[in-house]
């Protein structure tokens, strides 16, 4: 199967042949397959004239020449770019080089489907951590409405979540022109159907949200307790899944384990495909900062590389912000960035797993299961105090490596045997229990954090 | 074809035509101004981005269609001294006859001229000419020359329940402008490119009609007035949020009048050198507010402005040419600067003028 680009090559080799050079030159130069729809071939050209003409005069040539390369092709359509570059590329005049510029590149935001074209398939970096989200994505491209319906994205902030999906959102936008495509943050929505509930129209509301052929929510924790705007994400799930519209979410959460979230919501959460991205390992944080570093057209040595992914744990927003901060320094300085100065840099971003007292892992995780603080340090076995005291053991045990002996004493002075038995308690019930497993990743995020 | 016609009305017709017309193009007719005179006369050009088509009155004797290079038209048609022109098509040329001269031009085979798409399926808006010149003049100067990143090289029109916005940007400065327009409903925005831009501007300065029409789709804009349809291809692209890059907050103020500004500016201007740079020194308690331009060169100057003035001290650069182009679009005659501290942008607006904003980013010092 040869691609659209060489097939409009050939063909062009084709049609040259039966025109002036002239005319040739003029009507076909900037011209491309923007993409193939079944049998027909969308040629994008650069301006309505151009078109024009083409359709009036050279369309039997056009055809005949694609045809004779591919048989299966019935019509051709003619398009006029969406961003064409003009003719002229004019080098830029010369800007005053001190001169500080805005800040425009996290600004490009279309209107119509609220998108951000810098969020593109492109610059994702698929690593062992995410491939399965990036895998079912893709999975969602090829067959939308159909493969994985709908397509649940989940994992802690900065992991690259609302990435995927704006890329799934933009990949789609481009190859199929006609279809609507809306990206929507959970509270957006919520805001809108307030408003529309406040204006007295909330059929409005309703029509507004079932034209489109992609809807993608990102965030739907954020509409936990909302009972109406449930039912309205509801409703709407129902009528754009009936119609086999493609429809992704993401969370922080496994769909099962969001609070606040009526059953039959979470079950439809769970009905297509849920992919999890965890935080990255290693090796993609090394991917991660070379393409990054690429984006900025900048380059450090892979020793340089490999500490700092090494070293600076948690989200890719922050690893983000590090690199920043060192092609910044780098800049400034105007020379090659060495070891020394990186680490300088970083100290603020590597998170030294010692240097949080017991009493914070202890607010934390009380605050986490809102509880009192003090109960858990003292000899009350309710149910609701045993277990998140347990998780706390069970962490100053894993995480920080605290002895035994010393938990049992900080924790109100009980026994190193009880430390243990908790440990192991806890232990063996994550084995079975996929819940717990999550609570305490999550706790581990939060006490990292 | 054999036609008479009013020479003024020509001259004006073939020299809007002359600026449209291809200059380099390989294909000779795109260089050339297509005279139809089918349905009664009209006149066309194009470069295949933009095209333009004016009707003109007239008689038609003969009906025809010729194509002649539009350089060599106007040139001819400046130079008659007569108040009527009789055109006519003599084998393969172009005969130009008036008041006792004969011109013959060679014609050009017309069969590749192309049909200039001036009827849009889109609603037609009725724009004031007034609003659409003053919106695109106030901001055009603030677009970024080069067409790499397209919305940056185009001039962002939007509109809005009783008013049109004007935006532009090439990210060091930004202008807007707004133009109230009541009865104007909320439609979509284009990003016309500069260069049309400016060609419209240039085209509403030369017809009287005091409301010109503009249709609008995604490949395309068409504006017509009085038997003339100016079309231009359109951008595509999606313009930068950039009310999200105007301070909310400022740190420093100062009012001054926007004459005062000027001068200094382009005494500023002679002593900056090569490298254009202008500090301002606000010290708002000692009612300090000067500037400063000094080159190796040339030597120093240091101007200190009448000012009302209030917030932080600041020490600021800017470079000046970004500073001067906007005071042209300001009606006013004290202008406030508002800076929201060092390497934040400055905003300028005119006294009690909510219609214009401008946006500046100071020098990385």
């Amino acid at each position: 199967m040869i691609t659209n680009r060489e097939l409009w090559q050939n063909a062009l080799v084709q049609i040259e042949l039966g025109t002036s050079e002239a005319s040739f030159r003029t009507w076909f130069r900037n011209t491309d397959v923007s993409n193939r729809d079944g049998g027909t071939i969308h040629v994008a050209v650069p301006s309505k004239i151009v078109k024009e003409w083409l359709l009036e005069k050279h369309h039997k040539l056009i055809l005949k020449a694609l045809r004779s390369l591919d048989n299966t092709i019935r019509t051709v359509e003619y398009v006029v770019h969406r961003t064409a570059p003009s003719a002229d590329r004019k080098q830029p005049r010369e800007t005053p080089q001190q001169n500080a510029s805005f800040d425009l590149q996290s600004l490009y935001i279309d209107k119509r489907d609220n998108l951000n074209p810098r969020y593109t398939f492109e610059t994702f970096v698929v690593g062992p951590f995410n491939q399965l989200a990036h895998a079912a994505a893709k999975a969602v491209l090829e067959r939308p409405g159909l493969a994985y319906n709908p397509l649940f994205i989940y994992g802690s902030t900065g992991h690259g979540k609302t990435h995927l999906i704006q890329a799934v959102g933009n990949y789609f936008k481009k190859s199929h022109a006609n279809k609507k495509v809306l990206y929507v943050t959970s509270e957006r929505f919520a805001i809108d159907y307030i408003n529309a509930v406040r204006a007295g129209h909330a059929n409005n509301f309703k029509d507004q949200y079932r034209q489109y052929d992609v809807l993608i929510m990102d965030d739907v924790q954020f509409i936990a307790n909302t009972e109406k705007t449930q039912e309205e994400l509801f409703h709407l799930f129902n009528a754009l899944r009936d119609s086999n519209k493609q429809i992704v979410f993401s969370s922080d959460k496994h769909p099962v384990l969001l609070p606040g979230f009526e059953d039959r919501l979470k079950g439809r959460f769970s009905g297509g495909m849920i992919a999890e991205i965890p935080e990255p390992d290693v090796e993609s944080r090394t991917a991660i900062i070379k393409a990054k570093l690429e984006q900025h057209g900048f380059s450090l040595p892979d020793d340089i590389i490999q500490y700092i992914a090494e070293n600076v744990r948690g989200n890719i927003r922050e690893l983000e912000g590090v690199l920043n901060m060192i092609v910044c320094k780098s800049q400034l300085k105007g020379k090659a960035i060495s070891h020394a100065d990186v680490r300088a840099l970083i100290k603020h971003n590597v998170k030294p797993n010692k240097g949080i007292s017991v009493e914070e892992v202890v607010r934390r995780i009380a605050q986490y299961y809102e509880i009192a603080e003090k109960s858990i340090y003292e000899k009350t076995r309710k149910k609701e105090v045993v277990k998140p005291r347990q998780i706390i053991m069970y962490m100053l045990r894993e995480e920080f490596a605290v002895s035994y002996p010393s938990i049992g004493e900080k924790l109100g002075g009980r026994d190193h045997t009880t430390v243990i038995h908790s440990c192991e308690k806890i232990k063996e019930e994550m084995k079975s229990n996929n819940a717990l497993e999550q609570e305490i990743d999550h706790i581990r995020a939060l006490i990292h954090a | 074809m054999k036609i008479n016609t009013i020479k003024e009305k020509l001259l004006r017709a073939v020299l809007l035509c002359e600026r449209i017309a291809g200059k380099k193009e390989s294909l000779p007719v795109l260089s050339c101004i297509l005279i139809d005179a089918v349905k009664g006369i009209s006149l066309r050009a194009t470069n295949l981005e933009a095209g333009i088509e004016i009707h003109i009155p007239g008689e038609v004797k003969e009906k025809g269609v010729i194509a002649v290079p539009a350089t060599i038209l106007s040139q001819t048609i400046r130079s008659i001294t007569g108040d009527t022109v009789a055109l006519s098509s003599e084998e393969e040329n172009l005969l130009v006859e008036s008041r006792g001269t004969k011109t013959l031009i060679k014609a050009i085979p017309h069969s590749e001229f192309p049909a200039i798409p001036v009827s849009s399926t889109k609603k037609v808006i009725s724009l004031p000419r007034e609003s659409l010149m003053r919106g695109i003049q106030g901001v055009s100067y603030a677009a970024s020359l080069s067409m790499i990143r397209p919305d940056l090289g185009s001039i962002y029109v939007t509109m809005k329940n009783g008013s049109i916005v004007f935006v532009a940007t090439d990210s060091f400065r930004l202008a807007e402008k707004t133009v109230l327009e009541p009865g104007m409903k909320e439609g979509h925005d284009i990003l016309v490119p500069l260069r049309h831009g400016n060609e419209i501007t240039h085209l509403l300065e030369r017809v009287e009609d005091e409301r010109v029409g503009l249709s609008t789709d995604e490949a395309q804009l068409v504006l017509s007035s009085e038997g003339l349809h100016y079309v231009s291809r359109v951008v595509d692209a999606t313009f930068p949020n950039y009310k999200e890059i105007v301070p909310k907050r400022f740190s420093t103020e100062a009012t001054v009048l926007k004459n005062d500004l000027v001068e200094m500016l382009r005494k500023a201007r002679v002593f900056s050198g090569n490298d254009q740079h202008v500090g301002f020194h606000i010290y708002p308690k000692k009612k300090i507010c000067t500037a400063i331009a000094r080159s190796n060169d040339v030597g120093e100057m240091s101007d200190s402005l009448d000012a009302a003035l209030s917030g932080d001290d600041l020490d600021i650069n800017f470079h000046i040419g970004y500073l001067a182009e906007c005071l042209s679009s300001i009606e006013s005659d004290s202008v406030v600067l508002s800076f929201a501290g060092p390497g934040k942008p400055l905003v300028i607006r005119g006294v009690s003028d909510q219609s214009f904003l401008y946006l500046v980013m100071p020098l990385n010092r």
